[in-house]
Protein backbone atom coordinates (compact mmCIF):
# COMPACT_ATOMS: atom_id res chain seq x y z
CA UNK A 1 0.00 0.00 0.00
CA UNK A 2 1.11 3.58 -0.75
CA UNK A 3 1.57 5.40 2.90
CA UNK A 4 -0.42 8.79 2.31
CA UNK A 5 -1.46 7.87 -1.80
CA UNK A 6 -4.74 6.02 -1.01
CA UNK A 7 -4.66 2.88 -3.25
CA UNK A 8 -2.83 1.13 -6.40
CA UNK A 9 -5.07 -0.26 -8.92
CA UNK A 10 -4.20 -3.76 -8.25
CA UNK A 11 -5.44 -3.51 -4.55
CA UNK A 12 -8.47 -1.74 -5.75
CA UNK A 13 -9.07 -4.61 -7.86
CA UNK A 14 -8.10 -7.51 -5.47
CA UNK A 15 -10.51 -5.65 -3.06
CA UNK A 16 -13.54 -5.74 -5.38
CA UNK A 17 -12.98 -8.87 -6.19
CA UNK A 18 -13.05 -10.12 -2.61
CA UNK A 19 -16.15 -8.09 -2.12
CA UNK A 20 -17.61 -9.55 -5.06
CA UNK A 21 -16.64 -13.27 -3.90
CA UNK A 22 -18.44 -12.52 -0.48
CA UNK A 23 -21.48 -11.30 -2.16
CA UNK A 24 -21.27 -14.73 -4.42
CA UNK A 25 -20.78 -16.37 -0.83
CA UNK A 26 -23.32 -14.85 0.70
CA UNK A 27 -26.32 -15.67 -1.12
CA UNK A 28 -26.16 -19.78 -0.80
CA UNK A 29 -25.01 -19.08 2.72
CA UNK A 30 -28.75 -17.01 3.27
CA UNK A 31 -30.24 -19.73 0.88
CA UNK A 32 -29.16 -22.32 3.51
CA UNK A 33 -29.92 -20.53 6.55
CA UNK A 34 -33.23 -20.25 4.95
CA UNK A 35 -33.74 -23.62 4.41
CA UNK A 36 -32.87 -25.07 7.95
CA UNK A 37 -35.39 -21.85 8.36
CA UNK A 38 -38.12 -23.68 7.17
CA UNK A 39 -37.10 -26.88 7.74
CA UNK A 40 -37.52 -26.11 11.39
CA UNK A 41 -40.85 -24.71 11.09
CA UNK A 42 -41.83 -28.03 9.41
CA UNK A 43 -40.72 -29.72 11.99
CA UNK A 44 -43.38 -27.02 14.66
CA UNK A 45 -46.14 -28.15 12.41
CA UNK A 46 -45.57 -31.90 11.92
CA UNK A 47 -45.40 -31.95 16.26
CA UNK A 48 -48.90 -29.59 16.35
CA UNK A 49 -50.48 -31.84 13.70
CA UNK A 50 -49.54 -34.98 15.50
CA UNK A 51 -50.09 -33.67 18.84
CA UNK A 52 -53.47 -32.45 17.54
CA UNK A 53 -54.40 -35.69 16.38
CA UNK A 54 -54.27 -37.46 19.13
CA UNK A 55 -56.06 -35.56 21.28
CA UNK A 56 -58.99 -35.63 18.36
CA UNK A 57 -58.34 -39.22 18.75
CA UNK A 58 -59.23 -39.82 22.11
CA UNK A 59 -62.03 -37.36 22.16
CA UNK A 60 -63.78 -39.27 18.95
CA UNK A 61 -61.80 -42.59 18.74
CA UNK A 62 -61.49 -41.46 14.89
CA UNK A 63 -58.82 -39.82 13.21
CA UNK A 64 -59.36 -36.57 11.30
CA UNK A 65 -60.72 -36.13 8.30
CA UNK A 66 -62.95 -39.13 7.48
CA UNK A 67 -61.63 -41.68 6.09
CA UNK A 68 -62.89 -41.59 2.33
CA UNK A 69 -62.18 -38.04 2.43
CA UNK A 70 -58.20 -36.78 2.34
CA UNK A 71 -57.55 -33.27 2.59
CA UNK A 72 -54.88 -31.62 0.19
CA UNK A 73 -53.65 -27.62 1.45
CA UNK A 74 -51.70 -26.34 -1.02
CA UNK A 75 -49.79 -23.51 -0.02
CA UNK A 76 -51.38 -21.26 -3.23
CA UNK A 77 -54.60 -21.87 -1.70
CA UNK A 78 -56.64 -19.25 -0.47
CA UNK A 79 -56.96 -18.11 3.63
CA UNK A 80 -60.37 -19.17 3.77
CA UNK A 81 -60.31 -22.56 2.16
CA UNK A 82 -63.15 -24.83 3.20
CA UNK A 83 -60.33 -27.84 4.06
CA UNK A 84 -58.61 -25.07 5.78
CA UNK A 85 -61.42 -24.50 7.73
CA UNK A 86 -62.33 -27.92 8.50
CA UNK A 87 -58.80 -28.82 9.93
CA UNK A 88 -58.86 -25.37 12.52
CA UNK A 89 -62.55 -26.27 13.22
CA UNK A 90 -61.61 -29.98 14.33
CA UNK A 91 -58.00 -30.05 14.67
CA UNK A 92 -57.57 -26.45 16.39
CA UNK A 93 -54.84 -25.36 14.11
CA UNK A 94 -55.03 -22.68 12.20
CA UNK A 95 -52.71 -23.74 8.70
CA UNK A 96 -51.29 -21.07 7.12
CA UNK A 97 -51.02 -20.87 3.09
CA UNK A 98 -47.77 -19.43 1.17
CA UNK A 99 -45.76 -20.35 3.60
CA UNK A 100 -44.18 -22.91 1.20
CA UNK A 101 -45.32 -26.11 2.60
CA UNK A 102 -47.99 -28.28 1.03
CA UNK A 103 -50.17 -30.59 3.24
CA UNK A 104 -51.74 -33.85 2.64
CA UNK A 105 -54.26 -35.28 5.34
CA UNK A 106 -55.04 -38.88 4.85
CA UNK A 107 -57.04 -41.07 7.26
CA UNK A 108 -57.01 -44.65 6.04
CA UNK A 109 -58.41 -47.87 7.17
CA UNK A 110 -55.87 -50.53 7.38
CA UNK A 111 -56.45 -54.00 8.76
CA UNK A 112 -54.11 -53.13 11.86
CA UNK A 113 -56.48 -50.35 12.43
CA UNK A 114 -56.98 -46.67 11.23
CA UNK A 115 -54.04 -44.69 10.37
CA UNK A 116 -53.63 -41.15 9.94
CA UNK A 117 -50.63 -39.80 7.21
CA UNK A 118 -49.62 -36.79 7.05
CA UNK A 119 -47.84 -35.52 3.90
CA UNK A 120 -45.48 -32.74 4.36
CA UNK A 121 -44.16 -31.07 0.55
CA UNK A 122 -42.18 -28.60 0.10
CA UNK A 123 -42.28 -25.60 -2.49
CA UNK A 124 -39.09 -25.03 -3.91
CA UNK A 125 -37.40 -28.49 -3.34
CA UNK A 126 -35.91 -27.52 0.44
CA UNK A 127 -35.57 -30.32 2.41
CA UNK A 128 -37.33 -31.24 5.31
CA UNK A 129 -36.53 -32.54 8.84
CA UNK A 130 -36.53 -36.56 7.12
CA UNK A 131 -33.70 -34.93 4.57
CA UNK A 132 -36.18 -34.87 1.89
CA UNK A 133 -38.41 -32.14 -0.15
CA UNK A 134 -41.38 -34.70 0.46
CA UNK A 135 -41.84 -36.55 3.84
CA UNK A 136 -44.71 -38.77 5.38
CA UNK A 137 -45.35 -39.52 8.72
CA UNK A 138 -47.83 -42.60 9.90
CA UNK A 139 -50.03 -42.12 12.88
CA UNK A 140 -51.27 -45.09 14.39
CA UNK A 141 -54.36 -45.91 16.72
CA UNK A 142 -52.06 -47.03 19.32
CA UNK A 143 -50.55 -43.39 19.56
CA UNK A 144 -47.24 -44.53 17.40
CA UNK A 145 -45.81 -41.89 15.33
CA UNK A 146 -43.59 -43.81 12.25
CA UNK A 147 -40.10 -42.31 11.53
CA UNK A 148 -40.48 -39.70 9.04
CA UNK A 149 -41.15 -41.56 5.25
CA UNK A 150 -38.51 -39.28 2.46
CA UNK A 151 -38.49 -39.49 -1.02
CA UNK B 1 63.30 -15.66 -23.24
CA UNK B 2 62.49 -12.95 -24.90
CA UNK B 3 59.16 -10.55 -24.97
CA UNK B 4 56.08 -11.87 -27.56
CA UNK B 5 55.54 -8.16 -28.56
CA UNK B 6 59.23 -6.99 -27.88
CA UNK B 7 61.59 -9.13 -29.38
CA UNK B 8 65.11 -7.11 -27.73
CA UNK B 9 63.43 -7.22 -24.48
CA UNK B 10 63.75 -10.10 -22.03
CA UNK B 11 60.41 -11.79 -20.85
CA UNK B 12 59.30 -11.64 -17.38
CA UNK B 13 56.17 -13.04 -16.99
CA UNK B 14 54.08 -15.13 -18.68
CA UNK B 15 50.32 -14.39 -19.56
CA UNK B 16 47.91 -16.32 -17.21
CA UNK B 17 45.62 -16.49 -19.61
CA UNK B 18 47.59 -17.40 -22.95
CA UNK B 19 50.72 -18.11 -21.42
CA UNK B 20 52.83 -16.09 -24.13
CA UNK B 21 56.27 -14.62 -22.65
CA UNK B 22 55.60 -10.91 -21.72
CA UNK B 23 58.16 -7.99 -20.83
CA UNK B 24 56.95 -5.60 -18.03
CA UNK B 25 55.90 -2.96 -19.95
CA UNK B 26 53.45 -5.39 -21.59
CA UNK B 27 52.22 -7.08 -18.39
CA UNK B 28 49.17 -6.70 -17.37
CA UNK B 29 48.65 -7.17 -13.15
CA UNK B 30 44.98 -8.07 -12.08
CA UNK B 31 43.04 -7.53 -8.49
CA UNK B 32 44.39 -11.27 -7.94
CA UNK B 33 48.08 -10.59 -8.68
CA UNK B 34 48.21 -12.36 -11.62
CA UNK B 35 49.63 -11.21 -15.20
CA UNK B 36 47.84 -11.04 -18.49
CA UNK B 37 49.14 -9.61 -22.08
CA UNK B 38 47.23 -6.68 -23.35
CA UNK B 39 44.72 -8.96 -25.14
CA UNK B 40 43.91 -11.22 -22.32
CA UNK B 41 43.84 -7.90 -20.09
CA UNK B 42 41.13 -6.56 -21.98
CA UNK B 43 39.44 -10.05 -22.26
CA UNK B 44 39.63 -10.40 -18.63
CA UNK B 45 38.40 -6.86 -17.43
CA UNK B 46 35.32 -7.08 -19.83
CA UNK B 47 34.68 -10.45 -18.30
CA UNK B 48 35.03 -8.80 -14.49
CA UNK B 49 32.91 -6.10 -15.97
CA UNK B 50 30.12 -8.11 -17.07
CA UNK B 51 30.72 -10.37 -13.95
CA UNK B 52 29.79 -7.04 -12.28
CA UNK B 53 26.84 -6.16 -14.12
CA UNK B 54 25.72 -9.34 -14.10
CA UNK B 55 25.92 -9.42 -9.93
CA UNK B 56 24.71 -5.78 -9.82
CA UNK B 57 21.53 -7.36 -11.78
CA UNK B 58 21.24 -9.99 -9.55
CA UNK B 59 21.23 -7.69 -6.58
CA UNK B 60 18.49 -4.91 -7.99
CA UNK B 61 16.23 -8.63 -8.23
CA UNK B 62 16.94 -9.91 -4.97
CA UNK B 63 16.34 -6.46 -3.86
CA UNK B 64 13.22 -5.85 -5.82
CA UNK B 65 11.72 -9.26 -4.89
CA UNK B 66 12.42 -8.50 -1.32
CA UNK B 67 10.20 -5.69 -1.62
CA UNK B 68 7.79 -7.86 -2.85
CA UNK B 69 7.32 -9.69 -0.22
CA UNK B 70 7.12 -7.27 2.54
CA UNK B 71 3.49 -7.68 3.72
CA UNK B 72 1.11 -4.97 4.77
CA UNK B 73 -2.39 -4.90 6.09
CA UNK B 74 -3.40 -5.06 2.35
CA UNK B 75 -2.11 -8.38 1.43
CA UNK B 76 -3.13 -9.96 5.23
CA UNK B 77 -6.84 -8.51 4.52
CA UNK B 78 -6.57 -10.31 1.14
CA UNK B 79 -5.58 -13.91 2.62
CA UNK B 80 -7.46 -13.55 5.58
CA UNK B 81 -10.67 -12.66 3.28
CA UNK B 82 -9.26 -16.01 1.43
CA UNK B 83 -9.64 -18.48 4.06
CA UNK B 84 -12.93 -16.70 5.22
CA UNK B 85 -14.42 -17.09 1.76
CA UNK B 86 -13.38 -20.85 1.76
CA UNK B 87 -14.42 -21.75 4.86
CA UNK B 88 -17.81 -20.00 4.48
CA UNK B 89 -18.14 -22.22 1.04
CA UNK B 90 -16.67 -25.18 2.92
CA UNK B 91 -19.88 -25.12 5.11
CA UNK B 92 -22.26 -24.29 2.43
CA UNK B 93 -20.98 -27.51 0.29
CA UNK B 94 -20.84 -29.83 3.31
CA UNK B 95 -22.53 -28.97 6.10
CA UNK B 96 -26.28 -29.08 6.95
CA UNK B 97 -28.78 -31.90 6.68
CA UNK B 98 -27.53 -33.99 4.12
CA UNK B 99 -30.07 -36.26 2.02
CA UNK B 100 -30.25 -39.43 3.55
CA UNK B 101 -28.02 -41.53 0.98
CA UNK B 102 -29.39 -45.41 1.81
CA UNK B 103 -32.48 -47.09 -0.02
CA UNK B 104 -35.55 -46.16 0.35
CA UNK B 105 -38.05 -49.16 1.67
CA UNK B 106 -40.94 -48.69 -0.65
CA UNK B 107 -42.33 -51.73 -0.29
CA UNK B 108 -42.52 -51.86 3.78
CA UNK B 109 -43.98 -47.88 2.97
CA UNK B 110 -46.19 -48.83 0.42
CA UNK B 111 -49.20 -46.40 1.43
CA UNK B 112 -47.36 -43.89 2.06
CA UNK B 113 -45.94 -43.64 -0.89
CA UNK B 114 -49.44 -44.10 -2.21
CA UNK B 115 -50.76 -41.21 -0.77
CA UNK B 116 -47.82 -38.89 -1.64
CA UNK B 117 -48.32 -39.42 -5.51
CA UNK B 118 -52.29 -39.00 -4.41
CA UNK B 119 -50.71 -35.59 -3.06
CA UNK B 120 -48.57 -34.59 -6.30
CA UNK B 121 -51.82 -35.17 -8.22
CA UNK B 122 -53.52 -32.90 -6.42
CA UNK B 123 -50.79 -30.45 -6.86
CA UNK B 124 -50.37 -31.03 -10.51
CA UNK B 125 -54.30 -30.39 -11.38
CA UNK B 126 -54.43 -27.54 -9.11
CA UNK B 127 -51.40 -25.86 -11.48
CA UNK B 128 -52.81 -27.36 -14.49
CA UNK B 129 -56.31 -26.44 -14.63
CA UNK B 130 -57.61 -29.58 -13.03
CA UNK B 131 -56.27 -31.61 -16.03
CA UNK B 132 -54.51 -34.86 -14.83
CA UNK B 133 -51.26 -36.13 -16.34
CA UNK B 134 -51.22 -39.73 -18.09
CA UNK B 135 -47.98 -41.41 -16.37
CA UNK B 136 -47.25 -40.99 -13.17
CA UNK B 137 -43.95 -40.42 -14.32
CA UNK B 138 -45.08 -36.97 -15.49
CA UNK B 139 -44.99 -35.96 -11.82
CA UNK B 140 -41.78 -36.34 -11.55
CA UNK B 141 -39.74 -34.04 -10.45
CA UNK B 142 -41.79 -31.06 -9.54
CA UNK B 143 -44.63 -32.37 -8.21
CA UNK B 144 -42.96 -35.53 -7.15
CA UNK B 145 -39.72 -35.09 -6.21
CA UNK B 146 -37.90 -38.52 -6.45
CA UNK B 147 -34.69 -39.50 -6.92
CA UNK B 148 -33.88 -40.81 -10.59
CA UNK B 149 -32.78 -44.31 -9.93
CA UNK B 150 -36.46 -44.80 -7.59
CA UNK B 151 -38.40 -43.94 -10.76
CA UNK B 152 -39.18 -47.73 -11.41
CA UNK B 153 -40.79 -47.98 -8.22
CA UNK B 154 -43.65 -45.91 -9.13
CA UNK B 155 -44.70 -49.19 -10.87
CA UNK B 156 -45.99 -50.74 -7.30
CA UNK B 157 -48.92 -48.52 -7.92
CA UNK B 158 -51.75 -48.71 -9.98
CA UNK B 159 -52.64 -45.49 -12.02
CA UNK B 160 -55.57 -44.50 -14.79
CA UNK B 161 -57.36 -41.40 -15.93
CA UNK B 162 -61.23 -42.02 -15.38
CA UNK B 163 -63.23 -39.60 -17.60
CA UNK B 164 -65.60 -39.70 -14.76
CA UNK B 165 -64.47 -39.08 -11.41
CA UNK B 166 -60.60 -37.95 -12.90
CA UNK B 167 -58.30 -40.95 -12.17
CA UNK B 168 -57.94 -43.61 -10.07
CA UNK B 169 -54.83 -44.27 -7.87
CA UNK B 170 -53.81 -47.91 -6.18
CA UNK B 171 -51.19 -49.80 -4.88
CA UNK B 172 -51.18 -52.40 -7.93
CA UNK B 173 -50.24 -55.15 -5.93
CA UNK B 174 -52.15 -55.20 -2.42
CA UNK B 175 -51.35 -57.37 0.25
CA UNK B 176 -53.47 -60.24 0.87
CA UNK B 177 -56.68 -59.97 2.89
CA UNK B 178 -55.99 -56.07 3.42
CA UNK B 179 -58.54 -53.77 1.78
CA UNK B 180 -57.21 -52.12 -1.47
CA UNK B 181 -57.07 -48.15 -1.05
CA UNK B 182 -58.74 -46.59 -4.92
CA UNK B 183 -58.04 -43.16 -4.68
CA UNK B 184 -59.76 -40.48 -6.87
CA UNK B 185 -60.09 -36.39 -6.42
CA UNK B 186 -63.51 -37.07 -4.66
CA UNK B 187 -62.38 -39.19 -2.06
CA UNK B 188 -61.01 -42.86 -1.33
CA UNK B 189 -63.02 -45.91 -2.11
CA UNK B 190 -62.24 -49.26 0.04
CA UNK B 191 -62.39 -52.63 -2.07
CA UNK B 192 -60.97 -56.22 -0.63
CA UNK B 193 -58.76 -57.45 -2.48
CA UNK B 194 -60.31 -60.59 -2.80
CA UNK B 195 -62.76 -59.22 -5.19
CA UNK B 196 -60.15 -57.69 -7.27
CA UNK B 197 -59.59 -53.77 -8.42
Amino acid sequence: MNKGLGFTMIELMVSIAIVGILFATAVPAYNAYRERARGAEATIVIKQIMDSQIAYFLDNETFFPPPDEPIEISHIDEPDDPEIEAVYNNLNIRIVPGRFLNYGFYHALTADGPEFTLIITSEGGFNLPGGSPMIGYVLNDEGYISDAFGL
Amino acid sequence: MKCKHHPNREAEHFCASCGIPICGDCAEQSQSGDYYCFQCAMLHSVSEVGTSLVDKRDKAGEKKSGKKRQWGPFQYFVVVSAVLIAVMWGVILFGGEKTPGNKIDFAKQERVFLFMVDSSLKRYAQYQNNKYPEKLVDLVPKYLPMRKEDIPELGRLSYERDPQSGYLLSIAEPKPGAMNIIITPKGIKYQSTTEGV
